[in-house]
């Protein structure tokens, strides 16, 4: 064989090896994202939630989503159906912003083929931020959620994905029938409960700990009308573009008594900026809204047994945020 | 640009290539400039705020150069030599040194908040190289688009290796693709591509996962337990050899794409018997211009054996500081200044050691300094040494099965260039190349991007 030879079969070789990898990954669809035109069996074995939520948010059995991160996780989809009627899917990410909230959201509403009857949005202080960038603090695979083939195909180039395949092969072929819970919960407070209280000293010692002790007070906003908050925009068009029926409802989740803000803190005042500022965006762009607000010093913010730590609290309050959830979509017109 | 991204394989390269075939092809009077405007590109990619630096470093360099032909005036080399390590200094050292200047009374931290331009360490020294040796006559004059490409061939411009000006000027006149090898050259250059990327992607990458947190946490002040200790050490013992070899490899593999032999780096170095043997594999092309313009120019072996160990001390102490502005760097340097001075004494001694009692003491020796090389600080390098010794705690586990491969690999196994160059044209091993090569594709395609490590160098 000639060395020029040897040269085009290396590259022309690699070339349509990573061309056929490509197109069998592409059609095994390893994540379920319901882009392959041969095989069409729905679910996916437990994977992380920014993966496993590509099969979720199409699921048709689900008409409304619950989005955010480890702070809504613990709401229970199926006591909000017992509450409301709904469908509820988790799809909460943990570590993930409102880029890559906006991402699922936007998954959810474009695999649905009946009304989307409710979509309820954790807003929390990641929402907040002034960067219209609103930059990710953890990798999230944007490219499984993307509106463009090139840009998922171009995804599948990695790793992790071919390390998917074979299990999906598996169970594509009937050799294994593992799945994930379809409507994405997962009770952490059951599985911290589970580890003792080994983390119990820590946990106590954070929640104790009074960020805001020093804190300088301010009679008035210093920052009056010059904060920025982006993510306000961006929600503000999601309400937008929701057909009128739908119910959109933002939760501001709860912070344990000593990581709140007190009134006065500049923290506190741009808390308020920004609740003021999501809560108006979505208000006068969508009639069907309601804002679910739990950051808000109350009695239960205040029971340091219902708290993990600063920003985690346990089934107790889970409980009490879906009761007013349900009572918040009760009230909409 | 990373040669392990997809913006360099499957954008940069193939277009370098193509445009650099056919400027070969049709206008090989092009080739040069061609050249020199992709490496500008390609280093540009990274920041191109640093362009303008590099651009007037060839620039500034390349006329003095002139100005030294014209008039004789030898006190223009040493100027420039200083001015180029000036340039180096403010931006690589100033902080460095300024923490110094304040240990004296009175006299305020000073800190310039900038970054430091990529491998700047490594085109000042071949500044210096090359005008070292016009000063004594060894090198002629060039124009100013050779010597520009001597300063920014992209493929050794961020990182090595370094190249003498006699290694590849000559190259630069011919016309590659016209010679009876210019295909074998093609495709060895491709496998020894492939064979870096492996190096780096399936050995380097993963061992960082293996070290990285272990170092972190010794950072932080935590104790660092038994087993702990050993797999930081064992495997950043290899993920540095496995990056920057792996590096090298692609480097000389892209130079030979387009009909460039760049010179040697790395020689099988933990095969070293002694660690002068290590010094003679490990980084070869850095050893060569310290050997050659400090210590020899310190008197070397000349001057007797008081000169000989002094120079070796301050030769291989200047080399760790090279590597990092930091007083860690400067003990490892130190450390091996020290330990080759031993070696000195042990051979003029007429004492025997045998090659086993050499390899286990050398590879023991570079392990146990490694620490030190890789720890942000003295604290942290003795929270592993401490673990090493079981003083962090009891707990042997270890996760050995990557670091074994590595180390059998980099031990028992061939270098990529010698392995490639063994090689026949035959199409399973073109395959099977493919194949590999399209793994290392789906390992670079995950979100974890891993630059090397030499590149803050």
């Amino acid at each position: 064989m000639l060395w020029s030879r040897f040269a085009i079969t290396l590259v022309a070789g690699a070339a349509v090896a990573l061309a056929l990898m490509l197109a069998v990954i592409y059609l095994i669809d390893p994540y379920d994202t319901g882009r392959s035109p041969v095989f069409s069996q729905a679910g996916m074995r437990a994977l992380a939630p920014a993966m496993g939520n590509a099969s979720r948010g199409r699921n048709p059995a689900f008409n409304a989503m619950i989005v955010g991160n480890s702070r809504i996780q613990l709401i229970s989809p199926e006591r909000l159906k017992k509450a409301t009627g709904l469908d509820f899917v988790q799809m909460s990410v943990p570590g993930s912003g409102p880029s890559e909230q906006f991402a699922l959201i936007e998954w959810f509403l474009r695999h649905r083929k009946e009304l989307a009857k409710a979509l309820l949005v954790s807003v929390d202080e990641l929402w907040c931020t002034s960067d219209p960038a609103l930059p990710s603090e953890r990798p999230f695979p944007f490219w499984l959620y993307a509106a463009g083939a090139g840009e998922y195909a171009r995804g599948l180039l990695r790793w992790e994905v071919l390390e998917e395949v074979p299990p999906r092969l598996a169970y594509l072929l009937g050799l294994s029938a593992e799945r994930s819970r379809p409507d994405g919960y997962w009770d952490y407070d059951a599985e911290y409960t589970q580890r003792g209280n080994r983390m119990a000293a820590t946990r106590h010692q954070e929640l104790e700990a009074k960020p805001y002790a020093n804190a300088p007070h301010y009679d008035r906003d210093p920052h009056t009308g010059t904060q920025a908050f982006p993510a306000a925009d961006r929600i503000g068009a999601v309400a937008a573009s929701l057909p009128d029926d739908t119910a959109l409802i933002l939760v501001v989740p709860p912070l344990y008594i000593n990581a709140l803000p007190p009134g006065g803190t500049e923290q506190a005042f741009r808390l308020q900026a920004c609740k003021a500022a999501l809560t108006g965006a979505v208000q006068k762009r969508h009639a069907r809204t309601a804002v679910v607000d739990w950051r808000v010093d109350r009695p239960e913010i205040r029971n340091p047994a219902w708290f993990f730590d600063t920003i985690h609290y346990r089934q107790a309050i889970a409980q009490a945020i879906e009761a007013e959830i349900a009572q918040a979509l009760w009230k909409l017109p | 640009m990373l040669f392990n991204s997809f913006a360099f394989l499957v954008a940069f390269l193939p277009v370098a290539l193509l445009a650099h075939w056919a400027v070969e092809r049709f206008r090989p009077a092009w080739r040069l400039p061609a050249l020199l405007g992709l490496s500008l590109i390609f280093y540009g990619y990274w920041d191109w705020r640093f362009v303008p630096l590099l651009v007037g470093s060839i620039v500034v360099n390349w006329l003095v150069a002139n100005a030294f032909m014209r008039s004789g005036r030898s006190v223009l080399i040493p100027l420039a030599i200083a001015a180029n390590l000036l340039v180096l200094t403010v931006f690589k050292y100033f902080n460095f040194f300024m923490d110094f200047a304040a240990l004296v009374p009175g006299l305020p931290t000073r800190h310039l908040e900038i970054a430091l331009p990529l491998g700047i360490s490594f085109f000042t020294f071949h500044h210096i190289m090359y005008l070292t040796d016009l000063k004594t006559g060894k090198a002629p004059r060039y124009d100013l688009v050779s010597y520009g490409l001597y300063i920014a061939f992209f493929p050794q411009v961020l990182a090595g290796p370094l190249v003498r000006w006699s290694e590849i000027m000559h190259q630069f006149k011919e016309r590659p693709y016209q010679r009876p090898d210019a295909t074998e050259r093609v495709a060895r250059g491709l496998m020894l591509l492939v064979c870096g990327l492996a190096k780096k992607t399936l050995l380097g990458d993963p061992l960082s996962e293996y070290v990285n947190p272990i170092f972190e946490a010794a950072a932080a002040g935590k104790a660092v337990a038994l087993g702990e200790a050993w797999q930081a050490m064992l495997g950043f013992t290899f993920q540095i050899y496995f990056d920057f070899s792996g590096y090298t490899d692609m480097a000389l593999g892209v130079a030979l794409l387009f009909g460039i032999v760049l010179p040697q780096n790395f020689d099988a170095p933990y095969r070293s018997v002694s660690l002068r043997d290590f010094w003679r594999r490990w980084h070869m092309t850095l050893s060569r211009f310290l050997r050659d313009y400090l210590y020899i120019a310190m008197g070397g072996n000349r001057k007797g054996l008081a000169v000989q160990l002094a120079a070796l001390f301050a030769t291989m102490t200047l080399g760790g500081l090279w590597h990092g502005a930091g007083l860690t760097f400067v003990a490892w340097g130190a450390a091996h200044g020290i330990a080759l001075g031993a070696g000195v004494l042990w051979r003029r001694a007429g004492l025997p050691m045998p090659r086993p009692a050499g390899w286990v003491l050398t590879m023991l020796f570079v392990m146990l300094t490694w620490v030190l090389f890789r720890a942000t600080s003295f604290e942290a390098a003795l929270r592993i040494y401490e673990g090493l010794a079981g003083l962090g705690g009891a707990d042997p586990s270890i996760k050995w099965r990557t670091i074994l491969v590595a180390a059998l690999v980099a031990v028992l196994g061939p270098t990529a260039w010698t392995f490639v160059h063994r090689l026949p044209p035959r199409r399973a091993i073109a395959i099977v190349f493919a194949i590999l090569l399209v793994v290392v594709l789906f390992k670079i395609g995950d979100d974890a991007n891993y630059e090397f490590i030499y590149f803050q160098f």
